[in-house]
């Protein structure tokens, strides 16, 4: 007997299967994920999470590219799933709706280095990542770290040439500039700084709450 | 050690139409292999000494990526669908008709893998594990696979008629999930992508089936084919293993949601993916019983079954570990560390590849001519090969349960808790340099043959390029 149609309908069909479980039915399920809206007391309509400008866009370019997502992941498991809230990695679990905006998604792979889903409320408004992304383990609570930094997103500039930049790193040390030179940010890393200043996930969502805030004593 | 020129029998028909396509596979894939460790070797330095990372091409992320795309789709596939093509046309006692188009489709694929190793390194890869490469090399690649497969399947097809056996179909599952796959995740991930988590979900789709249901039926297929033609010993229970391969081939595609267990992805993702863990313990346990059982591990003195011994033990390891590390209690501990990458070099290297070398042991011989005559090369491959990718399993699996026992207590930073990985990783990359010096005993022992049997390789040249000719020219006459 030729088996071989049986056969061909059987792999047809488990591959089949899968399909549907993990691509069609998904993306039936989620494909028309959209921020979710909210309007204050004065009327004005805001969309969570807001959708990144250009300059974090192309960031975020620098950031799959550099294959950043092998070591820092960008997903907060809620409390059941490991200590990512205990350490302080977000106020709440990271859902679905957080990504919509994200394409490819940098979900990541192992945490070498630390979760990154809330990396631009950790930073603060104003401040800006420079030795981080420059030397990483010059910083004094980083000594130990495996992040090699990218001093190629820098350029070393001769004072004679250039005036002093006010985004010049303060950074001593063999990994300091010479005498006369100044390090100093390139387009790109002020792409990726805004990128990674975007990395907030601290908003209220229908399906993820924030915890109850407690009132100081 | 005697160095006595020994010839085999000379290949007969089948051999012979399979030896150029098959050639060019394989010891493609064998240079592959080489650049694939050399690059994951220079991934983990990267990690040890981050003062080598002034250069942008080269950092652990790209350089990762890159040793993932040159180990998977440089070595393991074109080496799988090699000994594939020729175990389907030899178990056929067909010869091959389509050489030409499976060569022009070979030398297609290796541009697009090299296309997707260099993009990678330059920046343009996807940033999606496991179809990391850039959406032109995926191109390529899907151009030279249907080269392959249009030619190869049709043509084992129309003459098929006999009764059909697990090894043939498996790699006929391989060879028709593949495209699938690929065409899925080039469409969706590329040409058109989706957005937001719907990417991993897909590329873990992909990247999961890739694995259970592509490399794993391919490797799978000659452990089970050469254990039977070395041994001479049957399948023990034969209904089991058709339950076993229908079985994993059922669960393959599932695999990929235990990638997003406790991710921002919803509930009965996670859940599907802890119920295709679990159950894929059963046909690994099915098929490994099938190999084991009536002895894979007899006429052990053979460095083929040698090789495919720790090969079945691998699958059969991986498979259970992966349906452990599902479970919902083992996820949390040791997702995201890297006892995950541990399962992965277990899969990839112990498995897929020492499987695969195996299969090259048994047919290399038969489609040149010449028999393996350096035993001292060949201990050297097998014993450095199991010794390295041991030394590289162990070291991830026992440090990624460290790291991962670490990183669940929230009062150690993240550096605190990878100042005790160091050693692991140190280690880690020695079993890469063990299992890189095994390889180059395996690539001088091919360079040994080919010196010393120079003037007849070139008589076999002349004369084979004749014998090879009429299939090719036959396959052309009927596309016409």
């Amino acid at each position: 007997m030729n088996q071989g149609p049986l056969i061909f309908l059987g792999v047809l069909t488990t591959l089949s299967a899968s399909w549907l479980g993990l691509v069609s039915v998904p993306r039936l399920q989620l494909g028309g994920l959209a921020p979710h809206s909210s309007t204050n007391e004065t009327g004005l309509v805001t969309y969570a999470p807001a959708e990144r400008d250009g300059s974090a866009r192309q960031g975020a370019d620098i950031y799959r590219a550099q294959g950043c997502a092998e070591c820092h992941t960008q997903q907060v498991r809620p409390a059941s799933e490991g200590s990512d809230l205990a350490r302080g990695w977000g106020q709440r679990r990271s859902v679905a709706r957080d990504y919509v905006f994200e394409a490819p998604v940098q979900l990541g792979v192992s945490r070498l280095g630390p979760d990154l889903a809330n990396y631009g409320e950790r930073l603060g408004t104003n401040a800006l990542p420079w030795i981080r992304l420059y030397h990483p383990a010059s910083l004094t609570n980083n000594a130990s770290t495996w992040c090699p930094g990218a001093p190629y997103l820098f350029e070393v500039r001769d004072l004679k040439w250039h005036p002093a930049s006010p985004d010049a790193l303060v950074l001593a040390g063999p990994k300091g500039p010479k005498a006369g030179f100044e390090i100093v940010p390139t387009l790109r890393a002020w792409q990726l700084a805004a990128y990674l200043g975007s990395l907030r996930q601290s908003v209220e969502l229908p399906e993820a709450a924030l915890p109850p805030k407690t009132e100081a004593p | 050690m005697s160095a006595k020129v020994t010839h085999i029998t000379r290949p007969d028909a089948v051999d012979a139409s399979c030896r150029w396509p098959v050639l060019k596979l394989t010891l493609g894939a064998m240079a592959w292999l080489l650049a694939g460790l050399v690059l994951k070797l220079g991934s983990g330095l990267m990690l040890h000494l981050p003062a080598l990372a002034i250069c942008e091409y080269a950092n652990y992320g790209k350089l990762a990526a890159a040793a993932r795309v040159a180990l998977i789709y440089g070595f393991a596939l074109p080496a799988g669908f090699g000994i594939g093509i020729w175990l389907l046309f030899r178990s056929a006692d067909r010869p091959l008709t389509s050489g030409l188009a499976v060569l022009a489709g070979a030398v297609i694929w290796n541009l697009g893998v090299a296309a997707g190793v260099v993009g990678i390194l330059f920046g343009e890869g996807s940033g999606i594990v496991g179809f990391d490469f850039p959406g032109y090399s995926a191109s390529i690649l899907l151009a030279g696979y249907l080269l392959i497969g249009v030619s190869v399947i049709p043509a084992y097809g129309a003459g098929q008629r006999k009764g059909i056996k697990l090894s043939q179909v498996m790699v006929l599952a391989a060879a028709l999930w593949f495209p699938w796959l690929l065409t899925t995740a080039q469409v969706l991930l590329v040409w058109f992508p989706v957005r937001g988590v719907l990417t991993a979900l897909i590329g873990g789709w992909y990247f999961q089936g890739l694995l259970w249901g592509c490399l794993a039926p391919l490797t799978l297929a000659g452990l089970l084919h050469f254990r039977t033609e070395l041994n001479g010993a049957s399948m023990p229970r034969p209904a089991l293993a058709w339950f076993g391969w229908w079985g994993l081939l059922a669960v393959a595609g599932f695999v990929g949601a235990t990638t997003l267990i406790g991710g921002p992805v919803p509930a009965w993702v996670a859940s599907a993916g802890v119920v295709a863990g679990v159950l894929l313990s059963l046909p690994v346990i099915l098929l490994g019983l099938n190999l084991f059982s009536g002895g894979l591990t007899r006429h052990a003195g053979q460095p083929a079954l040698q090789l495919a011994t720790i090969s079945g033990l691998s699958f059969v390891v991986v498979g259970l570990l992966t349906a452990a590390t599902s479970l919902r209690c083992a996820n949390r501990i040791l997702r995201f560390t890297m006892f995950p990458a541990g399962l992965q070099d277990l899969f990839l290297c112990g498995f897929v590849t020492l499987g695969l070398l195996a299969g090259l042991y048994v047919i290399l011989p038969r489609l040149v001519g010449f028999a393996w005559q350096q035993a001292l090369l060949t201990y050297a491959h097998v014993g450095l090969s199991v010794m390295g990718v041991g030394l590289m399993v162990l070291s991830l699996l026992v440090g990624g349960w460290q790291q991962g026992l670490r990183l669940d207590s929230a009062t150690l930073s993240v550096s605190e808790v990878n100042a005790g990985l160091g050693k692991f990783m140190l280690l880690h990359a020695l079993g890469l340099v063990i299992l890189i010096g095994g390889q180059l005993a395996f690539v001088a022992h091919l360079a040994f043959l080919a010196s010393r049997h120079f003037p007849t390789v070139k008589e076999f040249v002349l004369s084979l390029i004749r014998e090879d000719v009429r299939p090719a020219t036959a396959w052309v006459r009927s596309a016409k």
